[in-house]
């Protein structure tokens, strides 16, 4: 089990944990010990993807309700905290904590303090049982694992949310749908929403696909990232009406409408809108850099 | 009275078929149904429907393929099409855009989202 686990399992009250050793390529984790996951679900994580793949690529910690989980893999469903186990600048392995005892309500600061200790000191659990293995990684010639890569990139999908401090692209496309875009010019970060509706129907939970719950959620995402309000810029896209321009009077579209809450919203906040694209006919195609606030709309017709 | 407005459903799943209907029953539509695309083209062909919701991954004919079809012909010409797409192949979409489709929505939706882009379509 090793003293990883043991603090894990019983300073930190986490039954269900798992650490991995990241193989020199950063292609596959290598399991090193794990306790209370069955062998299945430990082989469903092998690939560094979702959000262990995020902290092995970027060598930052997720912790639950501190740190986005946009871009979460089906599989990490219950993931508690994740976070890299650095040797230098690199990441040598990673420390996935799922389900907590019934009695811990979450991670207290006491278990964050252990963890960052872990996420400076633990490398040795990874490195050390698999000496031969990491002797042959050459940093000289290989790229840092623990350095933010270039530029990430990200598919969003409708009603999902993504905020990121790192450079990221991030991808969508729109037809009746809005996403706002929310820059940080300050300290360069950003993020992107995709709302389907103004607001939720009747009954239902209001979520990342509804303009009044997708626009409030966006904006505490990149608050928790460090950013402040009057800081912050945003780009509004989408809210076509497919069917070709309504007749002069008539009902407002489902894009008029979700294009209106964006602009009403935003100005209750207090952001300038300082570009837009919305309305026409069309489908759109839109890229969006959170780094330099950089947004691209392609134009999507038939032919 | 108004005439209700005819809605096509495509999906080779008999259940996702279903669903949609369900979805849009208490809706003032005519309903029509087809598990393939080419039973699609015909239905197209004969009804002239106000809106057709199609899937994207069928066997033989993909929705996109039925949807370059339609747009070929003077009759489906302008006829708003919804594709349904999945996350899997949501990143193949500008294709969908490119075969001449209106809109998009993607598995699993709400029924208020199937039936907002069909409203804003045809009227509701």
């Amino acid at each position: 089990m090793g003293a990883v686990g043991e603090i894990v399992s019983q300073l930190m009250g986490c039954e269900e944990h798992v650490l991995f050793a990241l193989e020199p390529e950063g292609e596959r984790f290598l399991p090193v010990s794990a306790m209370g996951l069955p062998p299945e679900r430990i082989q469903s994580l092998l690939v560094p993807q979702g959000i262990l793949g995020q902290v092995a690529r970027h060598g930052v910690p997720y912790v639950i309700g501190r740190t986005s989980s946009v871009g979460a893999a089906p599989h990490e469903v219950g993931l508690t905290a994740c976070i890299p186990l650095l040797g230098g600048r690199q990441v040598r392995g990673v420390l996935a904590l799922f389900r907590m005892l019934p009695q811990k309500r979450g991670l207290s600061d006491e278990d964050l303090e252990l963890l960052d200790l872990l996420r400076l000191q633990g490398a040795v659990a990874v490195t050390e049982p698999r000496q031969g293995a990491l002797a042959t990684y050459e940093p000289a010639s290989a790229p840092l694992l623990g350095e933010p890569s270039p530029l990430w990139t990200f598919y969003l999908e409708p009603g999902g949310l993504v905020a990121a401090a790192r450079p990221t692209e991030v991808t969508t496309i729109l037809g009746s749908c809005v996403s706002v875009c929310l820059w940080d010019e300050r300290l360069r970060q950003g993020g992107m929403n995709h709302f389907l509706l103004p607001t939720a129907p009747y009954g239902q939970l209001p979520s990342g696909r509804h303009g009044d719950a997708a626009i409030p959620m966006l904006l505490r995402e990149l608050e928790r990232l460090g950013s402040q309000r009057l800081n912050l810029r945003a780009k509004v896209f989408g809210g076509a009406h497919m069917a070709g321009l309504p007749p002069d009077g008539a009902a407002p579209t489902l894009g008029q409408r979700n294009a209106e809450l964006a602009r009403r919203l935003l100005e209750e906040a207090g952001i300038a809108i300082i570009a837009e694209d919305l309305g026409g006919s069309a489908g759109r195609k839109l890229r969006f850099r959170t780094d330099d606030g950089m947004a691209l709309v392609k134009t999507l017709r038939a032919g | 009275m108004e005439r209700r407005k005819k809605i096509l459903l495509v999906d080779d799943s008999p259940t996702v078929l279903l669903m949609e209907r369900i979805l849009l029953q208490d809706g003032p539509y005519e309903i029509f149904s087809a598990t393939n695309g080419e039973e699609a083209l015909k239905i197209a062909r004969a009804e002239h429907p106000h809106a057709i919701v199609m899937d994207v991954v069928m066997p033989g004919m993909s929705g996109y393929e039925v949807c370059s079809q339609l747009r070929t012909e003077e009759a489906t010409r302008t006829t708003p099409i919804i594709l349904v797409t999945t996350r899997s192949s949501l990143e193949s979409l500008e294709q969908g855009y490119a075969s001449g489709c209106n809109d998009y929505i993607v598995k699993p939706f709400e029924a208020m989202e199937l039936r907002m882009k069909i409203a804003s379509f045809v009227g509701s």
